[in-house]
């Protein structure tokens, strides 16, 4: 198994917020605090499966609320990963659940303290539709957007490594691309309220 | 239309951060009164968290199956370390920790207080002690094992030394009232360390602890056998070893 650089917690967070060495601290959160949480969702009737799933979702419900402030070591990372992982298990089964049963096991088992941070994690909903109006982009479009808006690279270091003729045929191709995408949010204004209150204001 | 593909460019200048403050006063003041516009500026600026979110996912979702792989892998290799061990050398140690268990169970239901202090307990011999005549007196007694005539000289005594408040206990010790031996000793053991002597202190706290263990108090004897065990200068030091410390912490969980 690959060597994994130990953290604590404010390097973490900072690691994370300023992107520096990301897949370093999304390694370092895996190796110490997947067995431990995934053990919570097989103890309450989840799958090894489920398990991973929603593991993967805590990770990237925990980057969003660092990389946006809404979380900045008032709790510590362990407690505060155990929290989503929990209200991400327990919203996940309140949707499988059609039993009342269930329903009352999800409002008993919700604790004051996961609260304040339910209102901040994204839907699994609105993530798929994220991945759904990304995946309507061509390839190209993708890699522009993400290069210019996830990585932060410059027009240059993209014409660089995309191999455009130059600065200002990759300018057009992107506003294209965003405008592409921008059109399929105003063609539906339903998507646009859900993903902006998913991922803006976090409800 | 030409106008609307200038705001729209603008727009997109606007959330890349690329206007100048002249630009930027611009457009906020058209943003003021062009609701359209105001509308597309709140869908372009959704599509750049979309494109963030998407990205983190991406990234975190390629993490995710090498790390699964190699957590997986780590379980496995763990097992098949296990696995690679031959089976007569897990007979074997299957064998020992199961004699172990036997041999635990047979200490848990054979030790007693009264094993343990038979185990540990001598009867106190007399150094020769000098001193008054009423502590000759308990000492000759003492020493010709009349126990009880020992006990009665101290119940005289208005003022009795150390010395012979140990030999009288030491004779509860013998007559088996335990009780009145712990007293005593455990007055001998407080008079030591308020007035920072040592007289007697080792001796006197070797028997305490053979009195607690006797009258069925191991909680107690255990500090003190501890401290005799690890204390090097102690004088029943070499007394003490693990191995009775350990049963009588086995005594203690009985209890």
């Amino acid at each position: 198994m690959e060597v994994i650089k130990n953290y604590d917690d404010e390097e973490l967070l900072r690691s994370i917020r300023d992107e520096i060495n990301m897949d370093e601290a999304i390694k370092y959160l895996y190796k110490n605090y997947f067995n431990g949480l995934s053990i919570y969702v097989q103890q309450h009737d989840g799958s090894r499966q489920d398990a991973e799933d929603i593991f993967q979702e805590t990770i990237v419900a925990f980057i969003q609320l660092v990389q946006q402030s809404k979380f900045r070591g008032e709790a510590s990372v362990k407690t505060f990963l155990f929290a989503i992982n929990k209200n991400t298990w327990l919203n996940e089964l309140k949707r499988r659940s059609r039993a009342q049963v269930r329903e009352a096991k999800f409002e008993t088992a919700r604790e004051v303290v996961d609260e304040g941070i339910h209102n901040y994690i994204t839907g699994r909903e609105a993530r798929k539709q994220v991945l759904n109006i990304m995946d309507k982009l061509g390839e190209g479009c993708k890699k522009i957007l993400l290069a210019f808006y996830y990585e932060n690279l410059s027009m240059k270091e993209i014409v660089n490594t995309m191999n455009y003729e130059n600065d200002q045929v990759l300018r057009n191709k992107k506003y294209k691309c965003l405008k592409q995408l921008e059109q399929m949010l105003t063609a539906d204004p339903a998507l646009a309220k859900t993903l902006k209150d998913a991922l803006q204001n976090g409800q | 239309m030409d106008n609307n593909l200038h705001n729209s460019e603008k727009l997109v200048r606007y959330i890349d951060d690329e206007l100048n403050e002249a630009e930027l006063k611009a457009l906020r003041r058209e943003l003021e009164t062009n609701s359209s516009l105001q509308q597309e500026l709140n869908n372009l600026l959704i599509t750049k968290d979309v494109i963030k979110n998407y990205g983190i996912v991406q990234k975190v979702n390629g993490i995710h199956k090498t790390m699964m792989l190699d957590l997986a892998t780590d379980i496995y290799s763990t097992k098949a370390v296990i696995r690679k061990f031959p089976k007569m050398i897990i007979s074997i140690a299957a064998s020992i920790i199961i004699i172990m268990g036997l041999f635990g169970l047979y200490q848990y239901l054979t030790i007693s207080p009264n094993n343990l202090y038979q185990e540990k307990y001598t009867p106190y011999q007399l150094a020769v002690m000098r001193g008054t005549t009423a502590e000759s007196t308990i000492t000759s007694a003492y020493s010709e094992k009349r126990y009880d005539s020992v006990i009665a000289l101290y119940n005289q005594m208005k003022e009795p030394t150390m010395n012979e408040q140990f030999l009288t206990a030491q004779s509860y010790l013998n007559k088996a009232d335990y009780s009145n031996a712990i007293t005593l000793f455990t007055t001998i053991v407080e008079k030591n360390n308020s007035a920072h002597l040592s007289v007697l202190e080792d001796e006197a706290e070797y028997y305490l602890a053979l009195g607690y263990v006797k009258n069925n108090e191991a909680a107690k004897a255990l500090p003190l056998f501890e401290k005799m065990y690890n204390d090097k200068n102690h004088v029943y030091h070499n007394k003490i070893d693990r191995w009775y410390l350990a049963k009588i912490q086995l005594l203690v969980r009985k209890n």
